[in-house]
């Protein structure tokens, strides 16, 4: 049973085509990472998942149910971490976390939402105080705790590290294999060549809105990647 | 589920209106200026009812006079050269008018009845009797107008409203939380209305507090009037909510919204009605009152001027049935009663014709201007205030019309007295001089009809937001 | 540098969509209302003349009459509408325009418009000083919201900062901006206005001199609000905050300040209630000479006074009709009262406007209407002028009506009469308006405080320029 899957997927704008032809099928426990320059569709891909953008052509699949037309429903089999969360200014952590949970369906105990915050590595000083008052990476752990408390069969990452110092980059990559230990299955968009040999199940790159190639991480190097990946944006 | 989303959604969202210092200093200054407006409108209303008890006082102890002298004599002149018998005729304000005071300071509410020329009393001149003209008030503040409920509803709630809503959607858009949220399991459209509703539900719980804290501080009482504009500003509040839920559906910049917001509210309560207002004056003008003063100025003079015997014979032909002296020529002498009781009935018969034209014309204006109330919610809302606190044109001039009433059938009964039993007044027909008491009859089905369009509209506008938001939407968004 | 600045503010603002179409509808407007006050202004002065006719006719034509009946027959005299009411009708509508003249007494004008209206037109009325002074500051607030707000969101300020521009040069580049656009949609409108002021008959140099003295009014009043809003942009923090203050600014300068001033001058000086002020005048008019009760002990002192004079015994006796005199007597008795009570009225009224006007130092609306309805003659003291003129011109028709009386009949000769003839040799009523030096002197005051407002406000701006801060 696939959890994130793709039929022929595509999004033509206008003039250029952000994504071509996506087949893809992601399995409970597996972490596909996205590899590819800015503009080659590893949002565009995301967005698709996430009922964003409708496709122009194919279907995105959550659980085996179409995206495109069950835009809410498949939402609930899936968490969510954009490249910058932004979060209510006015609110602290925990209320914000309080907020998105509940609206995930998860009504938890003050003290579990004080201990998802530790867990994605806020320091517990922080939790109360106001969301205005946070760095991009408190920010981002923040992010990290709502998609985790939302405990979803699927995890949809862009760029999720960005921001983090490399300790909690580290942290959070531990996280991620923990929730693939679990079952979960992850697409992360990354620029992150190491991050994505160290975590990923498989890894693919995409060039020009089409998936070029998909190799198991397993199978390759980190430096080996990076000279794949080297070879595939070189001309 | 669904019901759950929608809870949290509305707690958090509240709870960040609580947490905004700029939410409480725009709901402070609203509170702040409706206490002013309360107590402007209970100050509108005292003064109007100091007037009517001054003026009812002053009647009180002229008939004191008349009564006392029947306790000597049995009998009394029925005519008394309009020195002592007096009626008051008023329209007086209650505690509700102070919410909604329209068009009563313009109008006159307090008129002493007494036999002479109605008309030329009434338009002649100003200083004969006052009371009967008008109220010594400055023009500078007519014009300026009230600063009474009906006006914090009608143009300050709205823009409270607006304030409040323009961002609720592009602010979630601008601050970055939109993304997060559209990764939720939550419709946006939904999202959207949720939010709407609860400002909506603070709008009319504000405007429900202001009309009640009126009340009371007005002393109006809680009825089904009262009940008629707090429902006139729920639904008045459902117009604002509609207009802003299809701005928003534009999916727009917080910018937009308020620019659009604010034009909205510029158009539906200064451009339109005072556009109207403008080709009201070209489309129905009230010339038939400059033919009236005319008349009037006329017939005084011709009356005045005709010699008694002519005039009585003039006068026989046309009221036979006061007739019963036989050849009555009027007796020489200012002070005779039936001569100058002929020269007014004369005279307000003469000008009857005229005021009846101009009364014809006014009417038709006001029933055309009916009609205007529908091309604005808030004139729409402005005219339920009024009309439900019976200060509306329509009740003016039914109060005008009252006044003649009270005045003919003041007038008739006295002339008979004068022309029929010897200008005699009995202690047992002075007790019987006819009362008439003005009470504004208020025209709920007009009243119903405005609330229910008000409805219409709220439902629309809301139909149409919704059917915005179904489009696919994200494209512009993210 | 300054040039620079202001052409790109004004080419940014022009290729604005939302102001062009901001522009577009007031332009509208305006046009409209003037349209609208044109038709207006020409049906009344239509009426007026026709009206003053018929009344002079029917005066001239009352026939055969005793001269102080035809006293009482009165006559009206009627308020002229000037050309500048196009622009700014003010308080036309809530005055009356009608006078009734008569013997013994000075009446109220009559006839208000704004009697026969529902309350649409509480609502306001679309004039061209509807427009301009209470919509155009709205289109300055839009236009001049995000002037640096929108330099701070997207993160310029500190681009441009850095570039070495002087703070206070890129303020006034900011104004000039602002100002170039603002004259290139009212230049415009004012020369129209002009034109259809030249088209308009009755217009003479001293409306012309009105006309422009009303455009630099309107120029002060709009710099106040492009100060206020480019002043209040680099202050706040961003254009949210910006435009939700400058909105509250609007509101309270043009809706809620002058209802609550109105107020409270009322709260302060209030008025006697007509039956108060009804009894006070009859119990002065009693205490004088009555020309129509000669038992009354002031018109016999008087009697005693004129016998003596002529060192005669008994009035019949006198070289002239006794009644005349007393007439007269009485009626200089009753103007002196009559005086005293309009003019405590009157008195009480402007002690009202000055409250109005004093509180103008929070809302430079209620000054600038107030200027406006000076200058175009549709004010409260246009509107005295107009009475004391029509009480004048009374006092000497009842005057002449009442010296013929005494002159050319014999004593208790009540069926004197006198002809058509003699009513058409009667004066008539010939206002002259209001003078410019007049309104001038009235509103140097107004214009002085206005042009506080416009440094004060720059003063602001200067202050919260020097201020901005990337």
């Amino acid at each position: 049973m696939n959890i994130l899957e793709a039929k022929g997927l595509s999004k033509q704008y206008k003039d250029k085509a952000a994504l071509s032809q996506l087949d893809l099928q992601i399995k409970p426990g597996e972490i596909f990472c996205l590899l590819g320059q800015n503009g080659a569709g590893k949002t565009t891909t995301i967005n698709l998942f996430l009922g964003f953008v409708e496709p122009s052509a194919g279907a995105a699949f959550i659980n085996g149910v179409d995206v495109a037309k069950q835009p809410v429903q498949t939402k609930k089999d899936l968490a969510y971490i954009p490249e910058q969360v932004m979060l209510y200014p006015n609110l602290s952590g925990r209320e914000n976390l309080s907020f998105f949970s509940q609206l995930a369906g998860f009504k938890y105990a003050k003290a579990q939402l004080g201990d998802l915050l530790t867990g994605a590595g806020l320091q517990a000083g922080a939790v109360d105080q106001r969301v205005s008052t946070y760095s991009k990476g408190m920010r981002q752990k923040v992010g990290i705790a709502i998609a985790l408390a939302k405990k979803a069969k699927a995890l949809l990452l862009d760029e999720p590290t960005s921001g983090l110092d490399p300790k909690a980059s580290n942290e959070f990559s531990e996280l991620l294999k923990k929730l693939s230990g679990q079952g979960t299955a992850v697409l992360m968009a990354t620029h992150d060549i190491f991050r994505a040999k160290e975590v990923g199940t498989r890894v693919g790159i995409m060039r020009e809105g089409r998936l070029v190639t998909t190799l198991n991480a397993a199978d390759i190097t980190a430096s080996g990647l990076e000279k794949l990946y080297l070879e595939y944006m070189h001309d | 589920m669904k019901a759950n989303s929608t809870v949290t959604l509305l707690r958090f969202d509240w709870l960040q209106l609580k947490r905004s210092h700029a939410f409480w200093q725009l709901t402070a200054l609203l509170l702040v200026i409706s206490g002013y407006a309360a107590f402007y409108g209970r100050t509108e209303v005292e003064q109007q009812q100091q007037k009517i008890d001054l003026l009812k006082h002053d009647i009180d102890s002229s008939m004191r006079v008349v009564s006392l002298e029947l306790q000597k004599r049995d009998t009394t002149a029925a005519w008394h050269y309009d020195d002592f018998l007096f009626s008051l005729h008023a329209n007086r304000p209650d505690g509700t008018a102070a919410l909604a005071f329209g068009q009563r300071d313009l109008h006159k509410f307090a008129v002493s009845i007494t036999t002479g020329t109605y008309f030329y009393n009434k338009y002649a001149t100003g200083y004969e009797n006052k009371t009967l003209s008008g109220e010594i008030a400055n023009p500078q503040k007519q014009l300026a107008g009230h600063l009474d409920t009906s006006f914090v509803l009608v143009f300050l709630l709205p823009l409270y409203f607006i304030l409040i809503s323009y961002n609720l959607l592009s602010s979630e858009k601008e601050g970055g939380t939109l993304l997060l949220l559209a990764g939720q399991a939550v419709s946006i459209p939904g999202f959207m209305l949720t939010k709407l509703a609860l400002r909506w539900l603070i709008g009319a719980v504000l405007g429900t507090l202001i009309i009640l804290a009126a009340a009371t501080i007005t002393q109006a009482a809680f009825d089904y009037r009262l009940f008629c504009m707090v429902l006139a500003t729920w639904l008045y509040v459902g117009c604002w909510a509609g207009i802003t839920a299809v701005v928003t559906a534009f999916h727009r910049s917080s910018g937009f919204n308020a620019l659009s917001l604010v034009s909205a509210w510029l158009l539906f309560c200064l451009a339109i009605p005072a556009t109207l207002t403008a080709l009201l004056n070209v489309v129905y003008p009230v010339d038939a009152k400059a033919q009236l003063t005319a008349a009037v100025q006329k017939a005084n003079a011709r009356v005045f001027a005709t010699p008694k015997p002519l005039l009585a014979s003039t006068f026989y032909q046309q009221y036979p049935l006061y007739n019963n002296i036989p050849r009555d020529t009027f007796p020489n002498g200012w002070y005779n009663p039936r001569w100058v009781r002929a020269m007014h009935l004369l005279l307000d018969k003469e000008v009857k014709p005229y005021d009846a034209r101009y009364h014809a014309q006014l009417a038709q204006r006001i029933r055309s201007t009916d009609g205007l109330d529908y091309c604005s919610p808030a004139v729409l809302a402005q005219s339920i205030f009024n009309r439900t606190a019976a200060s509306d044109m329509q009740q003016m001039l039914a109060y005008d019309t009252a006044t003649y009433h009270h005045f003919a059938l003041w007038r008739d009964y006295l002339d008979e007295k004068i022309f029929l039993h010897q200008n005699t007044l009995t202690k047992k027909e002075f007790e019987r001089l006819p009362q008439y008491h003005f009470t504004p009859v208020i025209d709920y089905t007009q009243i119903n009809r405005r609330l229910v369009a008000l409805g219409l509209v709220t439902l629309s506008l809301f139909a149409s937001s919704y059917g915005m938001m179904k489009r696919p939407l994200f494209r512009k968004m993210i | 540098m300054l040039k620079t600045i202001a052409l790109k503010e004004f080419t940014d603002t022009l290729r604005d969509g939302r102001f062009r179409v901001a522009a577009v509808l007031v332009g509208a407007l305006l046009v409209v209302s003037v349209l609208v006050s044109r038709h207006y202004y020409q049906t009344v002065s239509r009426q007026h003349e026709q009206a003053k006719r018929t009344a002079r006719y029917q005066w001239e034509n009352q026939g055969s009459n005793n001269p102080h009946s035809a006293a009482h027959y009165g006559v009206y005299a009627f308020k002229p509408k000037y050309p500048l009411s196009m622009l700014d009708n003010g308080l036309d509508k809530y005055l009356g325009v009608s006078l009734f003249l008569e013997a013994h007494r000075q009446n109220e004008s009559q006839f208000k418009a704004i009697e026969d209206s529902s309350a649409l037109a509480r609502f306001g009325e679309l004039t061209p000083a509807f427009v301009l002074i209470y919509l155009v500051p709205l289109l300055i607030v839009l236009m001049a919201f995000g002037a640096f707000t929108s330099e701070k969101e997207s993160g310029n300020l500190r681009l441009v900062l850095s570039q070495g521009l002087s703070r206070r040069t890129w303020l006034l580049g900011k104004l000039a901006g602002v100002w170039l656009v603002l004259l290139t949609l009212v230049v415009p409108l004012f020369l129209i206005g002009l034109l259809f002021l030249a088209a308009s008959p009755g217009a003479d140099g001293g409306e012309f001199a009105r006309f422009g003295l009303l455009a630099l009014v309107l120029l002060l009043y709009f710099a106040v609000f492009v100060n206020v809003s480019v002043g209040v942009s680099a202050w706040a923090a961003n254009s949210n905050g910006s435009l939700v203050l400058l909105l509250g600014f609007w509101m309270l300068s043009t809706l809620v300040l002058p209802k609550a001033t109105t107020n409270l001058a009322r709260r302060l000086y209030p008025a006697p209630s007509a039956l108060a002020y009804q009894a006070a005048l009859e119990k002065d008019l009693k205490n004088g000479v009555d020309g129509h009760d000669s038992a009354n002990e002031f018109s016999k002192k008087f009697e005693r006074e004129t016998l003596a004079k002529y060192g005669v015994d008994s009035v019949s006796q006198l070289p002239f009709n006794y009644w005349g005199l007393a007439m007269q007597a009485g009626e200089e008795h009753e103007e002196h009262v009559f005086d005293k009570h309009t003019r405590a009225i009157q008195d009480l009224y402007r002690r009202q406007l000055a409250v109005h006007q004093a509180s103008a130092f929070l809302s430079p609306t209620i000054l600038t209407r107030l200027l406006s309805m000076s200058l175009a003659r549709t004010d409260l003291e246009a509107h005295y002028h107009f009475q004391q003129e029509a009480e004048n011109y009374r006092i000497r028709l009842v005057r002449d009506l009442n010296y013929e009386l005494k002159d050319h009949s014999k004593y208790d000769d009540w069926e004197y009469q006198v002809n058509n003839d003699f009513f058409r040799k009667t004066a008539r009523f010939d206002y002259q308006p209001v003078t410019l030096a007049y309104t001038t002197g009235q509103t140097a005051g107004k214009l002085v405080f206005l042009l506080g407002w416009v440094l004060v406000s720059l003063a602001g701006a200067w202050w919260a320029a020097a201020k901005l801060n990337g």
